[in-house]
């Protein structure tokens, strides 16, 4: 996918004046999250689950290698292959060679972020392989040659003209206009698609190494069409996804639906163990699990590890106070909200994705609301002093704090510095209290007034508070 | 496996392991691992998961119900073909796809006037019917195991899915479930199903029937 990121802030501006986009976000602030609480609500237990997810998360990574290998040695027990690609190209490429092995022309997709990072549809197409998505979300992006902006809900930045108007081009067909009818004409179209396909690919939300299996979580039974119908199924997902038995998955399955869109459990959670066995009518004949490290593998033992426990969920990008103005394509690359200013970085480097991490008012709700507890506000910050020890940060910032820990360091300059300041602010205030523009930080002012300063400063309080210490 | 993957494999793992800061871990540390798999033990499992007898059927009806799958009762599975008429259509000259087991084969199918066929589901078949090992009470979902007498599809493709769940197959929690499956051999396929298929990806308005099911019937009995 291009990436987009280092024009974040022009992106967002065009975001925020984009009507029909507004309009579609809409629809996530009003559900998500209500739903969600709603779901919590119900389940006393779920903090203490969220508490025991981390522990096994944790655990997994200090295992990680362990639990890779015994993984890989299940998975051949049941009849399956494993294959293990460094990078996007390695990845792309092994699927590649597993369709064409088989002459594969046209290969139906369950939904899977791991297959847009490494950029999977553009490099089979250019090898003659068509994929078709079946997600209805991305079978409608893949009709409007668009790209997810939302990790589950991946359409959630159109409105129903604009599938409607999609439909009708492409499908040939007159407009509908109701929402049941297009679900109705897709699931007409995709029908052929999954009977007629000879590979069929889907991403895993985990895998067990206790039994060698991969679980894929769907509403809409797409994903399971697609693994059970054609001769092949191709898993693609990455190292860290790993939950070390069905118990743990249990759990998992407990905190994924409800973090995710509020429900109870998602519709079908399907434990997939090798290919099909002696006597079994159908199924694929041929099992294969792609492993991608993409940069994963050097997250082990970094700032960054934390970040690793993450289970896709979506919580923080839907309670997010940025996420849900701007949307998701603003940010630029696959994986959009929190979770994907922290990842993105990492992925297409820092010089590209230094608007991200910045991008957010350090509020809270991320970390508040992720089911694996990944202190996302701290990795974020982590970036930003990555960039400002990297000179990577503004020139004018990096002056401003330089000059301020300057001043921080010379007390008796600061305190005369501060108290001008104070003075020349509530002067400019006048008797409202509220400064309606700044000679700096314009930004700050075009929106909202700042407030002056007022009473006494900080170390005029903490003087009279040591002095009333003494005295007690 | 291919030599670049052999590559990868020998690259990703010793990236992992120069950042833990260790070797491969020690036999000893493997095998302890190694029986905490063998003897997985339950997390935390939440109240209303440990549900049993006639409450656990409780809460498997209503929140099977919320999960939109409807539910009839019946005295005996003999009433099951008697049932099954009411959802074909008149006219309406698809069999009835059932899975190959006994307890549904040997129903009197004929007297219901309901013509059956027992293979794997095609494009095209409106009705299904299978049976599951359990239901869990928590979430309302059942548990299918795949088997060279219940492919998958059958849970899958058909507009209407039926189930035959015995109350006492209804068990509180996931992890029963898993109990369940591991008395035998692993089947290539578990199906946790919740409800019938659905879909919010247009304008986030939730809508019945996307690819799989429309109608997700259970008989209880
Ligand atoms: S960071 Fe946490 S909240 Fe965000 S997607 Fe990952 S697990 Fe979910």
């Amino acid at each position: 996918m291009q990436i987009n990121s280092p024009k974040f802030k022009d992106n967002a501006r065009i975001a925020l004046a984009d009507a029909n986009l507004q309009q579609a976000l809409g629809n996530l602030k009003a559900g998500f999250p209500g739903k969600r609480a709603a779901a919590i609500g119900r389940l006393p237990e779920f903090d203490a689950l969220r508490d025991q997810a981390q522990d096994i998360k944790n655990h997994v990574i200090e295992n990680l290698d362990f639990y890779l290998e015994t993984f890989e040695s299940k998975v051949q027990d049941n009849g399956g292959h494993v294959h293990w690609a460094s990078s996007s190209e390695d990845a792309c490429q092994t699927i590649l060679d597993i369709c064409q092995s088989v002459g594969a022309r046209t290969v139906t997709k369950g939904k899977s972020m791991v297959t847009e990072e490494i950029g999977l549809n553009d490099f089979l197409e250019k090898h003659s392989v068509t994929p078709v998505e079946t997600d209805l979300g991305e079978y409608i992006l893949q009709l409007r040659e668009d790209h997810p902006s939302h990790i589950i809900a991946p359409a959630i930045h159109l409105n129903l003209s604009d599938v409607s108007e999609i439909f009708a081009e492409k499908h040939g067909t007159e407009a509908k206009h109701q929402p049941e009818e297009l679900m109705q004409e897709a699931r007409d179209v995709l029908r052929d698609h999954f009977v007629a396909a000879d590979v069929g690919i889907t991403g895993a939300n985990f895998y067990v190494p206790e039994t060698g299996s991969t679980i894929i979580v769907t509403n809409e039974g797409n994903g399971d069409l697609t693994q059970t119908l054609p001769k092949v199924h191709i898993v693609v997902t990455s190292i860290e996804k790993c939950v070390p038995t069905l118990e743990d998955l249990s759990l998992f399955m407990r905190l994924l639906s409800r973090s995710a869109t509020g429900q109870e459990c998602t519709v079908y959670n399907t434990l997939s163990s090798g290919p099909r066995q002696p006597g079994d009518q159908d199924g694929p004949e041929q099992f294969h699990v792609v492993l991608v490290d993409n940069g994963r593998s050097s997250m082990v033992g970094d700032d960054l590890q934390d970040m690793l426990r993450c289970i896709r969920c979506s919580a923080c990008m839907n309670h997010c106070p940025v996420y849900s103005q701007i949307g998701g394509h603003a940010y630029g690359w696959v994986y959009p909200g929190p979770m994907g200013s922290v990842l993105t970085p990492k992925m297409i480097g820092i010089h590209d994705a230094g608007h991200l991490p910045n991008a957010s008012t350090f509020c809270g709700k991320c970390e508040s609301v992720c089911p694996v507890r990944i202190p996302l506000p701290k990795l974020m910050r982590s970036w930003r002093e990555t960039q400002h020890q990297q000179q990577a940060s503004p020139a004018i910032g990096r002056m401003a704090i330089g000059g301020w820990a300057w001043l921080a360091r010379h007390p008796r300059l600061y305190k005369l510095g501060s108290s001008i300041a104070i003075k020349a602010m509530s002067i400019m205030a006048g008797n409202k209290g509220r400064l309606k523009s700044l000679p700096v930080g314009r930004g700050w002012t075009l929106w909202r007034d700042l407030p002056a300063p007022q009473g006494s400063s900080f170390q005029q309080q903490w003087k009279q508070q040591q002095n009333k210490g003494d005295k007690s | 496996m291919s030599t670049s993957s052999q590559q990868n494999r020998h690259q990703i793992l010793s990236r992992i392991r120069q950042g833990l800061g260790r070797e491969a871990l020690s036999a000893a540390k493997q095998q302890q691992l190694q029986s905490a798999m063998t003897q997985p033990q339950r997390n935390l499992v939440p109240q209303r998961a440990q549900a049993q007898g006639q409450a656990a059927i409780d809460m498997f009806i209503a929140m099977a119900t919320e999960a939109a799958a409807e539910i009839t009762h019946l005295e005996s599975l003999e009433q099951l073909p008697e049932q099954l008429t009411s959802l074909i259509p008149e006219g309406d000259t698809r069999p009835l796809v059932i899975a190959s087991e006994t307890q549904l084969t040997n129903l009197d199918w004929q007297s219901a006037n309901i013509e059956t066929a027992q293979r794997v589901a095609q494009k095209g078949d409106l009705i299904s019917l299978t049976s599951c090992i359990a239901g869990v009470a928590e979430t309302g979902t059942l548990v299918l195991k795949s088997g060279p007498n219940s492919p998958t599809t059958l849970n899958l493709l058909p507009d209407i899915h039926c189930v035959l769940l015995r109350k006492e197959d209804v068990i509180g929690g996931y992890e029963d479930a898993w109990d369940l499956v591991r008395q035998a051999k692993l089947p290539r396929t578990v199906n946790f199903i919740t409800g019938p298929s659905r879909s919010a990806d247009i304008e986030q308005k939730l809508q019945m029937g996307a690819h799989g099911p429309k109608r997700l019937i259970i008989y209880m009995i």
